[in-house]
């Protein structure tokens, strides 16, 4: 009896084999099908650049750039001046549950947050928020604070609105690109010169704001995450900033 | 009786083995017919190369294999590359990236040589290559080898090749009113749908090409890193990954 199945397994073993070589399963299918043919050489660079895109602040707070004097608000304001003679002051209010951060409250809400996008979810996980969780576990100093869960949270904000400036800076190149295009149909000299003079400037100052707001963006990542745990070692925090998580874990559910 | 066809049928088995072998060898050359080399300024004769496989690489975006967009990445020891890209329509796209012969192996002193005096040159619009360094010296196996250098040069070339393919996919969605311009330039209704279905296809064959070079972009990587080094170490590549590189690296050439 256990011959017999020996044999009926080695059957059906030659007959795969023998498909797969005469090509029912050809690993040289891709070549024959080939309908477009196209080359690039290494040195070939992708050009790059976005339009204006609405900023979502739902995490990190109002993030706003004017040009006048501040209002009296509850924040951090800045003031940018740039060469260009712009003035920029941005306005960052934190979301309300950053009142309680560093709290058993706050660690209990990111942790619900944390389960409810992974074993709790319905829908696909992005297991990047498990990466976060393994590099975490190599920092004693998170693992026996209680509050591991309150800087998963906040090293996804960090993340995402770096995510964000990013698609700015983009925007803004974007943007002076076709500014630049538009400017450079003008028939007066003078006038177009002036113009792409104007776009340049401006594109200058806006990027030269968003870089710094990158800055900003990792200091206040790296600052809470030092209030959480009293140290932050270069390492921890590099490997943190290089896990990208795809969707923010959304706000917590505070009053 | 049984005993002999028990080995009959091995004997066939491990005959067809060895002849598929075969047969994928020769698919994986690249000499082959269907791929047009490309034009470039230096002769490149593709029948003088090296073509032994070094590398293979397989990309898919989806839940399951052979259903989803794939890549299929090969790489020969003279640095030829070979990537194949299936989409879900089935269009196939092969290109191919030969090597300038003025750059050398990666491995080899010279590019040593050539990595630490580019390292040096670029300096100066690079900051972050600091902190790459920084990263690589605190990667025993690389600050003990040869080739330290050619290690920061790798992920200088790969973190600038993410921040482009990012742009890159940035532009496309950026460019939806350029594409709808496109399709309301056709004045006919039954022309105007199928020149939509048109665009729309090509649009997003762009964007599933772009996802998956940013897919394997980071496996080659590795796999190079491990070339160089015997191993790679996660956390080290996490920490390389949170660095951004905005600049593009210069072609390696001996003088």
């Amino acid at each position: 009896m256990n011959k017999r199945v020996l044999i009926g397994v080695f059957v059906c073993v030659l007959i795969f084999f023998a498909c797969r070589w005469w090509g029912f399963e050809s690993p040289s299918r891709l070549e024959v099908l080939e309908s477009t043919i196209e080359t690039e050489s290494q040195s070939n660079t992708t050009v790059a650049l976005s339009r204006v895109a609405k900023i979502d602040s739902e995490l990190v707070g109002s993030v706003g750039s004017v040009e006048s004097n501040p209002p009296e608000v509850e924040g951090v304001t800045n003031t940018y001046s740039f060469s260009s003679n712009h003035v920029a002051t941005r306005i960052v209010i934190p979301n309300p549950e950053f009142k309680i951060f560093g709290t058993p409250k706050f660690e209990s809400l990111a942790k619900a947050q944390f389960e409810s996008l992974t074993i709790n979810s319905k829908y696909m996980v992005d297991t990047n928020l498990y990466e976060l969780k393994e590099v975490f576990k190599d920092f004693p100093a998170a693992m026996n604070s209680q509050l591991l869960y309150s800087g998963i949270y906040q090293t996804t904000v960090t993340t995402c609105t770096l995510g964000e400036v990013r698609q700015f800076i983009f925007n803004t190149r974007y943007q002076a690109m076709r500014d630049l295009e538009e400017a450079n149909t003008i028939t007066d000299a003078a006038e177009r010169e002036s113009k792409i003079q104007r776009i340049k400037a401006l594109s200058d100052a806006q990027l030269e704001f968003y870089k710094s707001m990158r800055q900003e963006t990792l200091e206040d990542g790296r600052r809470n995450l030092i209030k959480l745990y009293g140290e932050l070692p270069k390492p921890i925090f590099q490997r943190l900033m290089g896990i990208q998580i795809r969707n923010a874990m959304g706000r917590l559910p505070y009053p | 009786m049984k005993r002999l066809i028990l080995i009959a049928l091995t004997c066939g088995v491990v005959l067809l083995v060895f002849k598929i072998r075969q047969t994928d060898l020769k698919t994986s050359s690249f000499g082959g017919e269907l791929i047009d080399p490309i034009p470039t300024n230096d002769p490149v004769k593709v029948e003088t190369v090296n073509l032994n496989l070094r590398s293979r690489r397989i990309e898919t975006l989806g839940f399951l294999v052979g259903t989803g967009p794939m890549l299929i990445s090969e790489e020969s020891e003279s640095g030829v590359i070979t990537n194949v890209y299936q989409f879900p329509s089935g269009k196939l796209i092969t290109e191919v990236v030969l090597p300038n012969p003025k750059t050398p192996l990666l491995g080899s002193a010279e590019y040593e040589m050539l990595a630490k005096r580019d390292y040096i040159k670029s300096l100066g619009v690079e900051t972050n290559l600091v902190e790459i360094k920084e990263i690589f010296e605190e990667f025993p196996l690389a600050n003990k080898s040869q080739h330290l250098y050619s290690g920061i040069r790798e992920a200088y070339v790969y973190r600038a090749k993410l921040y482009r393919l990012q742009d890159s996919e940035l532009l496309i969605s950026a460019q939806q009113d350029v594409v709808e311009n496109e399709i309301w330039s056709v004045s006919d209704p039954v022309e105007r749908e199928l020149k939509s279905k048109e665009v729309y296809n090509r649009v997003h064959e762009e964007m599933l090409k772009v996802w998956l070079e940013r897919a394997d972009a980071p496996n080659r990587f590795k796999q190079r890193m491990e070339r160089l080094y015997g191993e790679f170490p996660k956390p080290i590549f996490q920490r390389l990954m949170s660095l951004e590189i905005t600049t593009e690296p210069k072609e390696l050439v001996n003088p």
